[in-house]
């Protein structure tokens, strides 16, 4: 039987036979985690220096900072950088409560972090533009998989929407959406303030709401305080 | 968190967004670049390949994991300002973004503190954190915490000393970020689990 955990009104329930996730990362012990977190630095930086190899490239250029090996100003970027430090605690905030939380709220959670993952990793990485097409995905169909994704999720888990503020997700689709569509319709001389404005407002607004429903979550969890005497 | 708070964080948030975009449309006026410039990713607007400074983005990503797990947790805490999870956020927040934005290497200098002044002010902090909060060290790993040190030591030794060793001073930095990362997800999940497991039993 699988129990829910969490703010939302179901009560704690028992474990059962299954063993959550963070009492599996917790028994490795930290040297084991350690270890593992470095076995995979390994592997990343095989990965980089074939990497490196194969495309005729110096391993630095893919180890320094982007703007130090393209020679460019330091500000290059700055708002985009910004946009993937905010991603990256929106993703952080769905991890920690998948480790820690059960049942329903934990799948809220786990494929909301996943839906952020991806769109971190897409603008970091810049793989719609670059890499999906390569692999026969169009670039202009990536955001409609998004879209359709996105809403997959929101009527999915519309108890945990209402739950924890139901119209930030749709707001930051729907500001996703206008940055989206500036970006195909408009040319050259495209409001770019309004598309890049849009977008990071987009992410702020989806990261704020599962941080806060990952604090509100956490927070929930207090023991219950001692009965007076 | 209540309505009401929420409310007030969600516009200090969207107050700090438009900050942020003025201060980049400010910045792309003052050093006549288009706007664009400053909002999309460095490769896509110098139409290098997207694989350039992978791993630094990676180490960020690292960073901000770890990051955001100690603030997050001090939020679920609601702790005071003698928290570990505070300063513990605060101090790889520091070295993270230092990283990300060059702070160091540009607008540091800029102002006239020259860069080892930072690095060793950054050393010296991380240490502090580790002497301070030795108890929460101790108990959630002193050699991940040691690992981290030392990563972040040689790694500036190696800035000092070798421009040749680029690679090898940025791998050590991904090394020491990943090490703070994970002695604070780590603690945040066992110390978060802890209170899970009293709440059931109460």
């Amino acid at each position: 039987m699988e129990s829910d955990r969490g703010v939302g009104g179901v009560p704690l329930g028992a474990h059962g036979a299954k063993r959550n996730l963070s009492e599996r990362v917790l028994a490795l012990g930290p040297l084991a985690v350690l270890g593992l977190a470095y076995l995979a630095t390994v592997v990343l930086m095989l990965l980089v220096s074939a990497a490196g190899h194969v495309l005729d490239r110096p391993v630095g250029d893919f180890t320094r900072d982007p703007t130090a090996v393209l020679e460019g100003p330091a500000y290059i970027g700055f708002v985009s950088s910004i946009g993937a430090v905010v991603w990256a605690v929106g993703a952080t905030a769905c991890l920690l409560a998948v480790l820690l939380l059960e049942g329903r709220t934990r799948s809220a959670f786990l494929w909301g972090g996943l839906l952020t993952a991806a769109l971190l990793a897409d603008d970091l990485f810049l793989l719609h533009e670059t890499y999906y097409p390569q692999v026969g995905v169009p670039e202009k169909a990536v955001p409609l998989l998004y879209a359709v994704a996105i809403v997959a999720y929101a009527v999915v888990f519309r108890d945990f929407l209402r739950r924890h503020g139901l119209l930030l997700i749709p707001a930051a689709a729907a500001l996703f959406a206008v940055s989206g569509l500036l970006d195909f319709t408009l040319d050259e001389e495209a409001p770019f303030l309004v598309e890049d404005g849009a977008k990071l407002l987009g992410i702020v607004t989806w990261t704020f709401f599962f941080t806060a429903a990952a604090v509100r979550e956490l927070r929930g969890l207090r023991p219950a305080p001692a009965p007076s005497p | 968190m209540r309505v009401s708070t929420r409310a007030a964080v969600l516009t200090a948030v969207y107050a700090g967004t438009f900050a942020v975009l003025g201060l980049a449309l400010a910045v792309a006026r003052a050093t006549d670049h288009e706007f664009p410039f400053l909002t999309r990713e460095p490769s896509g607007v110098l139409d290098a390949p997207a694989y350039i400074g992978f791993l630094s983005n990676v180490t960020a990503l690292v960073g901000i994991a770890g990051t955001a797990a100690c603030l997050l947790t001090w939020l679920a805490f609601a702790g005071g300002w003698s928290s570990p999870w505070l300063w513990g956020g605060l101090l790889l927040g520091a070295l993270t973004l230092n990283d990300v934005f060059l702070v160091d290497d540009h607008y540091l200098e800029g102002i006239g503190v020259p860069e080892p002044v930072t690095s060793a002010a950054l050393g010296a902090a991380s240490v502090a954190f580790v002497v301070v909060f030795r108890d929460f060290v101790r108990r959630h790993g002193t050699g991940i915490a040691a690992v981290a040190l030392a990563g972040f030591f040689v790694a500036e030794f190696l800035d000092r000393v070798s421009q040749s060793l680029d690679s090898v001073e940025d791998v050590l930095r991904f090394g020491s970020q990943l090490s703070w990362a994970l002695l604070f997800v780590r603690a945040a999940v066992v110390e978060l689990d802890t209170r899970i497991e009293e709440a059931r039993a109460s």
